[in-house]
């Protein structure tokens, strides 16, 4: 059964096999650097690195073909590679075990790796001095917020995803007494107001709301640093029971807010924004401060001074958050990213990571493991080196 | 060992395979109501109106940003839909600076609209009152008008004349006034709290002023004494001089008028002439001032002043960095050429750009002032900005650097 199982391991545990990934690897990374020029960081890290495949297409985007593995691939490959070694050439001796636990500590490493790829989770929270969020907000998703402002007291909120969007098609849920038939779709879009801006389209987006006065075309998506794709999409509203369609509503990433409608009596509202992952405490930024060197615009020191109010945890106290110097509450880390372009307020990264102690660990192991291997040699060499006296 | 092996195998795999980072679900949940930040007024009816355009029906005494009835009508959250009643009062009068000594424990807020004092004072839990003073001119059925107005926030009938003369009378500073003491619930009210409203209706000199407390019933009974007592401490000041509109560029009248009705929030490197209507806001520490905006229908905007080392990266990078925050293309230098005005602020001019977005506008001015670059930023909704454009080019004209370059 061994005998058969180690047949089956020796192609994908081979050292070879290691070797091509790592070559790999380091192609991909080079290209993708050099890609980065024309493309931008988040294209690069999305067609790169975080895919399984790197796909060409040509200009005209008319069909696309695999030419290299994509970091995923590599990544898994690699893993699979070393646990497989691991298994094969696993001997439980002591002068092994400095080895087995440095290839241990490499599959933690990687392993690590992959859990952070999948399951991080980067968004950012926005404060004013005074502010008080239980949420933050994700710049690289967008959800097509529909709240029910009945109530006077709370919103119920109908979050439908900007990849559920971008499917088209008619979206329906259980809790909204209407259905959203996405009739365009646009990942980059450029709004103009109608018969303000030179060159503008006459058509209106939409019949309802902003669009009325609006005219969206496409747009190449965004490939540098400081720029984002706007994304917006023309939704048609019909009641869910049946019945003569409301008209359709125009809803943007650049447009900063909601847009109003009422059926059956209920206040509705259309927002398209940023994702929002909701937590169960929340932060109020007290001070915001941000020093440059004096006579230039180079930041010296930018912190944001906030008080953390956990009710369930009964955890309320005031931190200062600054360079290296992050809040961590709950698997939330919360890093100083930056501020308001008019210092108006404070911009705070959070992230969560399952993984991000995985790094820590793999170091730790593999120190323990090279320093174990090297110093056991070192004992043997002494000893065999170590001069017979004669009698 | 090796049967450890194989599960940890197994699980990266079966991770790998199976997880999916980016959810399509559509998720349904319930959230509070967010409040505004604490900086950002409440709406005021009185706010934005022009001198002598008052409809005569606006309610006097809004409460601000903190008040338990924000977003009640007529109390401060909200449209007033008592403005445009006829009769209570024939405009606005003069804007002037009070004297008064207000109780230690009661909490400065700035003024919005016609509002010439404002304090909070918070109790136990959330129960808290608003307190103000505002003055429009008097008309024959002012204090009749603003004691029903008051009676009808708190769910109770209308009042005859005859009930008005029987109210007892207050001293204010400004004279004897009818005191107004009502209990009741808004019809309006979220809850079925119990609310009061304690005023002093005072006419003096043409102008009728109103001093209001309104809040948590029990707050209310607890401030009434030291509420009546601040009333007899008020006195006028004098009238500011306010700018009239279109100034004429360089006009000495503005040079020399005196700087705000509120002091600055910065080290005193700027004075300016407060448009009326106008309020010194709580701004980021990042910020050289905050002034709060609010217009005639409860929209609210912006003024941020701010100062930076250097050009900024220069005017274009400014400009499309302002279209950009209102969702506008960016522009070449020809482009921004025609776009940019001028404004004269004394010896200084000032550039000056209007720009508005699908939802935003965005009116900005900006002047060198030795090695720093001093931005002006107005922003709002676009009727906002339009209506008090002219106010803020006359601030622009009124603003004078006291530092020298």
């Amino acid at each position: 059964m061994m005998q058969t199982l180690k047949r089956l391991l020796g192609p994908i545990s081979s050292l070879r096999l290691t070797v091509i990934c790592l070559a790999a690897a380091l192609v991909l990374v080079f290209a993708g650097t050099i890609a980065q020029v024309r493309f931008g960081l988040f294209f690069v890290q999305e067609q790169y690195f975080q895919s399984w495949v790197v796909w060409w297409s040509p200009a005209s985007g008319a069909y696309k073909i695999p030419v290299f593995p994509g970091g995923h691939l590599v990544g898994a490959v690699l893993l699979i590679n070393l646990i497989a070694a691991h298994i094969q050439r696993f001997r439980w001796t002591w002068k092994k075990f400095g080895i087995q636990l440095t290839h241990l500590g490499l599959i933690i490493m990687l392993a690590g790796g992959l859990a952070t790829d999948l399951f991080s989770v980067s968004s950012f929270m926005r404060l004013k001095e005074g502010e008080t969020k239980n949420y933050s907000e994700d710049q690289a998703r967008v959800e097509l917020a529909v709240i029910d402002q009945t109530d006077p007291e709370n919103l119920k909120v109908t979050a439908i995803p900007g990849e559920v969007i971008s499917k088209g098609g008619t979206i329906t849920s259980g809790d909204l007494p209407f259905t959203l038939a996405v009739r365009s779709y646009f990942r980059n879009s450029k709004l103009k107001m109608i018969g303000q801006e030179t060159g503008a389209s006459s058509v209106p987006a939409a019949t309802n709301g902003t669009g009325q006065r609006v005219s969206l075309t496409s747009a190449p998506r965004a490939t540098k640093m400081d720029e984002r794709d706007i994304m917006s999409a023309v939704v048609e509203v019909t009641p869910a029971k049946g019945g003569k369609s409301l008209g359709t509503w125009l809803v943007s990433d650049a447009l900063a807010v909601s847009q109003d409608l009422e059926i059956d009596g209920r206040k509705w509202s259309l927002q398209l924004r940023p994702a929002r992952y909701y937590k169960p405490y929340s932060l109020t930024l007290k001070d915001f401060t941000h020093e440059t060197y004096p006579g230039t615009m180079i930041p010296k020191n930018f912190s944001s001074k906030v008080d953390l109010t956990d009710a369930a945890n009964k955890d309320t106290r005031q931190v200062l958050i600054y360079m290296n110097h992050p809040l961590r509450h709950m698997g939330d880390t919360y890093y100083q990213s930056g501020f308001e372009p008019d210092n108006s307020g404070t911009v705070l990264q959070v992230v969560r990571n399952p993984g991000y102690q995985a790094p820590y660990i793999a170091c730790i192991i593999v120190s323990i493991g090279l320093i174990f291997q090297f110093t056991y040699h070192l004992i043997g060499f002494a000893r065999r080196s170590k001069p017979t006296v004669k009698p | 060992m090796k049967s450890s092996s194989f599960c940890l195998a197994a699980l990266v795999i079966l991770t790998a395979v199976s997880c999916k980072k980016e959810s399509e679900e559509i998720k349904t949940y319930s959230v509070a109501k967010e409040s505004p930040p604490p900086q950002a007024p409440a709406a005021d009816p009185h706010a934005g109106m022009p001198g002598g355009m008052m409809p005569g029906g606006a309610m006097p005494g809004a409460a601000d940003g903190k008040d338990p009835h924000a977003g009640v009508p007529g109390m401060g959250g909200g449209a007033d839909p008592h403005a445009g009643l006829p009769g209570m009062g024939g405009g606005a009068p003069p804007t002037v600076e009070i004297k008064d000594t207000p109780p230690t424990h009661w909490e400065k807020r700035p003024n919005a609209g016609m509002r010439v004092a404002s304090y909070y004072v918070k109790s136990e839990g959330d129960a808290a009152a608003a307190i103000s003073l505002s003055n429009l001119r008097a008309a024959p059925s002012s204090k009749l008008n603003a004691f029903n107005m008051w009676r009808e926030q708190l769910g109770q009938p209308v009042a005859d004349e005859a009930a008005l003369q029987q109210l007892p009378s207050a001293k204010t500073g400004f004279g004897d006034g009818v005191l107004v003491d009502v209990e009741g619930v808004s019809p309006s009210a979220n809850d079925a709290k119990p609310s009061r409203l304690v005023g002093v209706i005072v006419e003096d000199k043409g102008t009728a002023w109103y001093f209001k407390m309104v809040g948590d019933a029990a707050v209310v009974a607890k401030e009434r004494e030291a509420f009546i007592l601040w009333t007899s401490t008020v006195k006028a000041g004098e009238p500011s001089k306010v700018p009239m509109h279109g100034t004429k560029p360089g006009d000495e009248t503005a040079a020399v008028a005196p700087p705000a009705a509120a002091a600055p929030a910065g080290d005193g490197s700027l004075t300016w002439t407060l448009p009326t209507g106008w309020a010194i806001g709580n701004g980021s520490s990042a910020r050289y001032a905050t002034i709060a905006v609010v217009g005639a229908d409860g929209t609210k905007g912006e003024l941020s002043i701010s100062h930076f080392p250097g050009d900024v990266g220069g005017d274009l990078a400014n400009v499309n960095r302002w279209r950009q925050q209102v969702a506008l293309p960016p522009i070449d230098e020809a482009g921004m050429a025609p776009l940019v005005s001028k404004v004269t602020s004394g010896p200084k001019t000032m550039s000056l750009i209007d720009v508005t977005g699908p939802q935003t506008r965005c009116a900005a001015g900006w002047a060198r002032h030795g090695a720093d670059t001093w931005f002006f930023k107005f922003t709002g909704p676009d009727a906002l900005v339009g209506a008090e454009k002219a106010k803020f080019t006359a601030f622009l004209e009124s603003v004078r650097f006291t530092k020298p370059e």
